[in-house]
């Protein structure tokens, strides 16, 4: 009878190192996790969102003549909220089905 | 390049025309202006629009996008409409006014095709705007 290949099962490849130098792949293999992701996503719709505010500012003052690129900035960062309001309730939606799945 | 990009584009489009529309307004309000700066009649004023690549160093797209620029008023050579009103302190020796070559029809024809262009290019933002809100209700 041969021995069991116990040693095997170390070198399969989805077993996750324990302590190991690498990452675990739940957070994405190109070193960056979905929250790094998410939160550069937050931070350009907070870009766009200061862009419309000074661009209305610098209406409201006088110092800009330029109605529609003021309105188009108003539009974009309504669409990037829109969009990013979109995902977090998809994100919210997946955890709260893994949340009330029965174990 | 994305669905906000086409809005860049739209927004030079209103940027340029609302600069065509200042050239009319200067040529209508001196469409009988016979004193300038330079000496003789008001000249009439004449946008030339460029089109540039909407992003030089992007990918294909982007570079073969273009949006338009104002880089230079021009100013028509016509020659000056001579009217013989000797009363007028502009006159010449032969009693002749120079006036500027200024057609309020021509101006009018222009005004409204500034006016139409604007509108399509608003209508395209308008658009741009639906298809994002579409494409956000995608399996709501």
């Amino acid at each position: 009878m041969s021995p069991l290949p116990i040693s095997g099962v170390g070198a399969s490849p989805w077993a996750t190192p324990v302590g190991g130098t690498q990452a675990p792949r739940s957070t994405g293999q190109g070193g960056r996790s979905f929250a790094d992701t998410l939160q550069q996503a937050m931070e350009g719709v907070d870009q766009s969102q200061h862009r419309a505010d000074d661009k209305l500012a610098e209406l409201a003052a006088g110092q800009t003549p330029d109605l529609h690129g003021t309105m188009i900035a108003l539009q974009e960062a309504d669409i990037t909220l829109r969009t990013m309001v979109s995902v977090r309730d998809k994100v919210v939606d997946a955890y709260q089905q893994l949340m009330n799945m029965q174990i | 390049m994305n669905l906000l990009d086409t809005l860049q584009i739209s927004a030079s489009g209103l940027t340029s025309q609302r600069v065509r529309l200042q050239t009319i307004a200067s040529n209508m309000a001196n469409a009988r202006t016979t004193r300038t700066e330079e000496g003789g009649p008001y000249r009439r004023k004449l946008p030339v629009f460029e089109a540039r690549p909407l992003d030089p160093f992007g990918d294909a797209l982007g570079q073969a996008m273009a949006e338009p620029t104002v880089t230079e008023i021009t100013e028509d050579d016509a020659p000056p409409v001579r009217v013989f009103d000797p009363g007028h302190p502009d006159a010449d020796a032969d009693g002749y006014v120079s006036y500027p070559a200024i057609n309020l029809m021509e101006e009018m024809v222009d005004l409204m095709s500034t006016s139409r262009t604007f509108e399509a290019n608003t209508k395209v933002v308008e658009t741009t705007r639906q298809m994002a809100s579409e494409a956000l209700n995608i399996g709501r």
